[in-house]
Parts: structure tokens; sequence; C-alpha cells
């Protein structure tokens, strides 16, 4: 029965290569300076580590949590795309009160491709902005990524990615009430998504 | 055959001019490698910190009036009256006397006894008890107005407080009492004094009573704070702070009284203050930051020889202090961890928050010196802090 089955699956998935494979020599997409898209990504975010400037790491305390992203972007040439984006991610601490950051990034994506499918490797920098508890900080952070897309239409597309959220916490200690320089600590996290896009 | 896709750029060149928008965000991000954070702990040296906080045996939607130590037993007065015998990891709640059903203030004297109030069944009258085993014994009442609160001080006195709850009164009128050997001596504190050609009434319901090391009782009720080396004597008025502020509670130390009063900001909004006096009349003033804090109870805690902490009681967490050498004219202020966390002393190691609760009041045991078991008495639970300086740890009683 099993065997059934995975010979059937087999048939599907030669079916579909030999059919991309087709179309191959069909379709080439190429883009133009001006040309959009915009894409929606869901997915798991996953806490990594936490490192000090002395190197010192720990655990982040925190539960595989949930993100969103809703992303525009525009064509420079037809390899390089820049736009921005504006994430939340949402992940619980260890007496259950929520961690919330939502980062507003610029963005910029350069292409590999192979038809049909799309590899961006992709870098953003913006505003982190980042809440637990009733406690609130607005930081730095850096997203570096890679995405593998397979395109459904010359409009549609969807993707897997994996991006890396860098978000230093970094104090002067000058200010009274504020943390002191020793609180210092890089936040490290990975989000894995799967994103749809829209090109027009 | 191959086929081209190329996008209609109609009207697509006045977008570029977007690009300007991710363009100077990304140039902007940088300029904010340094985090602007609205408390004094990163939120990340937060969490790498934070630990679980254990459940015990009470319930957690408890509101913990008073705590007191009998012999080694630990008691605790939260709708009913809790005992948690020495050696015991769990709280047992105690019967209710008959004809009464609330408890939110007991004390102890230096005999191991235990003195509560208790509501009757409407709220509408209250009865004064001691504990005798597991049974009640109710006690004579001081007066015919509603007995309020049962305190002890450090010196092992018992302190009765009665209201005038009549609705033919609008004057919030209080009286405290002492009762020793079954008997109450109603505590002389002055009524009015002379402000300029006006009297002005120092009368008011809410005590808190302190004996501090200077051999003083300290009162306050309400609005005005008192002293006096002996409780047969009248009290000596320090100062009368604003009727519009209401003063909570009281802490000694190192010649001055502390204590927390909360009142209304130029905005109407609410300010909590901390202030002290050496009994002189001399007072300076510090208000709490942010603004809109409320203040109840405040305790001095000896984490080591000479080093102590202020801890305040405030909504969510407990504001604290770094004193290390504390007087009036060098008190070094710390933002309040809004909810942040709970670091106690100099390090951040037990970094909890206490879920939003109310700190009310503090219970520090009295057979320790130093460092030992610290309660905070909140509208969620209770919840102790233990271990050894630097590694204290919350958990939930």
């Amino acid at each position: 029965m099993n065997l059934k089955k995975l010979v059937f699956f087999c048939l599907i998935l030669c079916v579909l290569i030999i059919n991309i494979n087709a179309q191959d020599d069909f379709y080439d997409f190429s883009y133009d300076r001006g040309d959009q898209i915009f894409t929606i990504r869901a997915g798991l975010f996953i806490p990594l580590f936490f490192m000090s400037p002395s190197l010192d790491f720990g655990s982040t305390n925190l539960s595989l949590g949930g993100i969103g992203a809703l992303e525009w972007s525009t064509y420079i040439n037809n390899r390089i795309t820049i736009g921005g984006e504006l994430s939340g991610m949402f992940a619980f601490g260890p007496n259950d009160r929520v961690l919330y950051m939502i980062p507003l990034t610029a963005k910029i994506a350069y292409y590999f491709r192979r038809y049909p499918f799309e590899f961006p490797i992709f870098c953003g920098a913006g505003i982190n902005f980042t809440t637990y508890g009733d406690a609130f900080s607005m930081d730095f952070i850096l997203k570096p990524g890679a995405s593998a897309i397979w395109n459904f239409s010359h409009e549609w597309a969807f993707g897997f990615n994996l991006i890396y959220w860098w978000v230093p916490q970094l104090y002067t200690g000058r200010r009274e009430g504020h943390p002191p320089r020793n609180h210092a600590m890089f936040g490290n996290f990975l989000e894995t998504t799967l994103s749809a896009m829209f090109r027009f | 055959m191959k086929l081209r896709y190329t996008f209609d750029r109609k009207e697509k060149s006045n977008k570029i001019g977007l690009l300007c928008i991710p363009i100077l965000l990304f140039l902007f991000s940088f300029l904010l490698m340094f985090s602007c954070n609205d408390s004094e702990l990163g939120i990340f040296y937060g969490l790498k910190s934070e630990e679980r906080i254990g459940i015990g045996s009470l319930p957690t939607n408890i509101t913990v009036g008073s705590m007191a130590k009998a012999g080694n037993d630990l008691y605790i007065a939260a709708g009913s009256v809790w005992r948690k015998p020495f050696g015991d990891e769990n709280w047992h709640m105690l019967p209710t006397p008959g004809g009464f059903h609330l408890s939110t203030s007991l004390a102890s004297d230096n005999d191991g006894n235990i003195f509560a109030i208790y509501y009757n069944k409407d709220n509408a009258n209250t009865g004064f008890f001691s504990l005798n085993g597991l049974e009640w014994t109710q006690l004579p009442r001081p007066d015919a107005w509603s007995i309020q609160s049962v305190k002890s001080t450090a010196d092992g006195k018992i302190f009765v407080s009665t209201r005038n709850t009549s609705p033919y009164t609008t004057d919030n009128d209080g009286r405290l009492y002492h009762y020793t050997g079954g008997t109450f001596t109603l505590i002389d504190l002055p009524e009015r004094v002379l402000f300029g050609r006006t009297y002005t009434s120092l009368i008011g319901s809410s005590f808190d009573v302190i004996f501090a090391a200077d051999g003083k009782y300290w009162i306050s009720n309400a609005h005005s704070i008192f002293y006096s080396d002996d409780l047969d004597e009248q009290f000596t008025l320090v100062e009368p702070i604003d009727r519009n502020r209401k003063i909570e509670g009281l802490a000694y130390h190192d010649g001055h009284i502390y204590f927390t009063f909360n009142g209304r900001d130029r905005r109407g909004g609410r300010l909590g203050v901390i202030s002290s006096s050496d009994g002189s009349g001399f007072r300076s003033e510090h208000p709490i930051t942010p603004s809109n804090t409320f203040l109840t109870n405040l305790a001095f805690f000896q984490v080591s020889n000479d080093n102590w902490v202020l801890l305040v009681g405030t909504e969510a967490v407990i504001g604290y202090f770094q004193l290390p050498n504390p007087t009036p004219d060098n008190i070094h202020l710390l933002d309040r961890p809004r909810g942040q966390g709970l670091p106690l002393v100099t390090n951040y190691n037990s970094a909890v928050d206490l879920h939003r609760a109310l700190v009310l009041d503090f219970f520090i045991d009295p057979s320790v010196l130093f460092g030992g078991d610290l309660y905070a008495l909140t509208n969620r639970g209770l919840w102790k802090s233990s271990g050894n300086f630097g590694e204290r740890r919350w958990s939930r009683e």
C-alpha cells in the first residue's frame, strides 16, 4: 500500500518536473525598473540566543513564536530590488508575558534565477519597536536573509524565507533611570516563513 | 520560442520617488545604534535572567491585607486567615469565627498571640478576635465605632484603630488604641493645630504605627505624622501635609522617618511621593518617576551589614531605592522598574515581575538579622523573596 502511494507520488512529481522543464523553454522572466512587488509572509519565529558584547551567550528564555510581515519593493534593474517592510512577531517569556517586536525596515535584494525558481538574498535595516510587559524599547535591527521562490505565474510567486534578526540593545549608561552599559545585549532570532508575492 | 514578460511601465516612473523612503529609512536606522529604553532594565538583559516563578499553595487571586509571625509560624489575613506552620511548605486556611467571614488585618504580640479583625457576613460590623489553637475568641470592643485594623510594632505592642462610619458624619474620623492586658488605652493625638489664624483638623482614620530604633513611636493618620517616647502621653505633631494628600505608610531608618503619600500633580495626574523627616519639621520630597504612580507602604530591608534598601509598594512592581548611605539630603533615587522586573539590591538576577499586582505592604522576617525572607503582600497573592545576597529569587507562596 505504501509502495503504491510512493510510486504514485513519484509519478506526479515527474509529471510536474517535466512540465516545469517544458515551460523553461518558453518563459524567462525579466523585470524593469519600476516594476513592483507586494509580498505577504507568515510563519514561525525562532528565538536563538542572546549575546553580550563580551561574548557571553545565554538563552532567550522565549517560546517559539509567530511572525507576519508585509513588504513592498520595486526593481532597480532586473536583478536588484529595493523596498521596505513592516513585520510583527510575538513570543512568550518564562512567566507568560509576551515579547512583541515590530521592525520597520528598508530592504535591498539581489536575485539569482533558475527558472521557475528565484533565489533572492537580501538585507534589511531599520527600526525595531520592542515591548515586553510594560517596558518599551526602540532599537536598531539588521535582517539578512535568503529565500527560495517558485513562480506560479508571471504575477504570482510563492516562497520560503529564512531571515536572521539581529537586534542590538546597546546603552550608553549615561542617563539616570536608563539601563546601564552592562545591560547591552545582542538579540539573535530566526524567522522561517512562507510567502506569497504579487508583481505588478 | 521564448516569451519575454515585461510589465507595463505606464505611470511607474513617478513611483520611483517612493524609493527615497526606504533609502532614508535605511540610512536613518544606523543612527539608532544605541537603544531608546524607557526603563532602567534592558529588555533582553531582563529576559535572559528571567526564571519561571514557582506557584505555591495559596490561591493567586487573594488580597493579602497583613502578615504576622507568631512563634515560628506565619499567618496572613487574606479574606480568610491562613497559617503556615514552621517546617511546612503549605499554607492552611483557619476556620472563621461564627457569624464572621472576612479578615483583612492581623498582628502578633511578643507572647506569640495572634489578633485579627473580622467582618461579619454582611460586612456591616467588625469584631476583634484572638486565636487560641485553632479557635477564635472574640474580645471586647474599644468603642462603638467600626474596628478598622490591628497592627503590631517591633516591640510587640498591639494597636487597634477604629473609624466613625456613621452616615450622619462627613468627617473621616478615627481613633487609635493601644491594646494590652485585655484593655484599650486611647492614644492621645492632637486633633487640630493652629496654622496662621485658622485651626487645621488633624483627624484621620488611616493609621500606621511603628516603634523605631530611636525609641520613639511614630504614628501617621492619613494627613499627619506624630511621635512620642511614651504611649501614655500626648503625641507631638511633626507636620501636617496637604489634606489632598494621603499618607500610606511609615518606615524608619537612621534618625529619619520616611513615608509615602499620594496626591495630584498640576495636571491632575496621580503623584506618588516619598518624603522624610527627622522629627523637627524638615521634610524633603521625592516624587516618584514616572508620574501617575500610586504608592502604598514602604519598608527598609537590610541586605548586609551596611547595605539597606528602601522598598516601596507600587502598582505592578515593588519600586526600590538604593540607599547605601541614606540621608534626606543625599537620597539616591532610581526609576521605577515599570513591570520589567523586581531587581532587588544591586543585581538583576532575580528579575521577575509581580504579574501586575498591587503591592500593598511588606513583611520582613524579624528573626533574621539581615538578608532573610522578604514577603510582598499584594492583591494577587503573597510573594516571597529569599536566597543569598546577590542571588535572591521571588516565588509565589
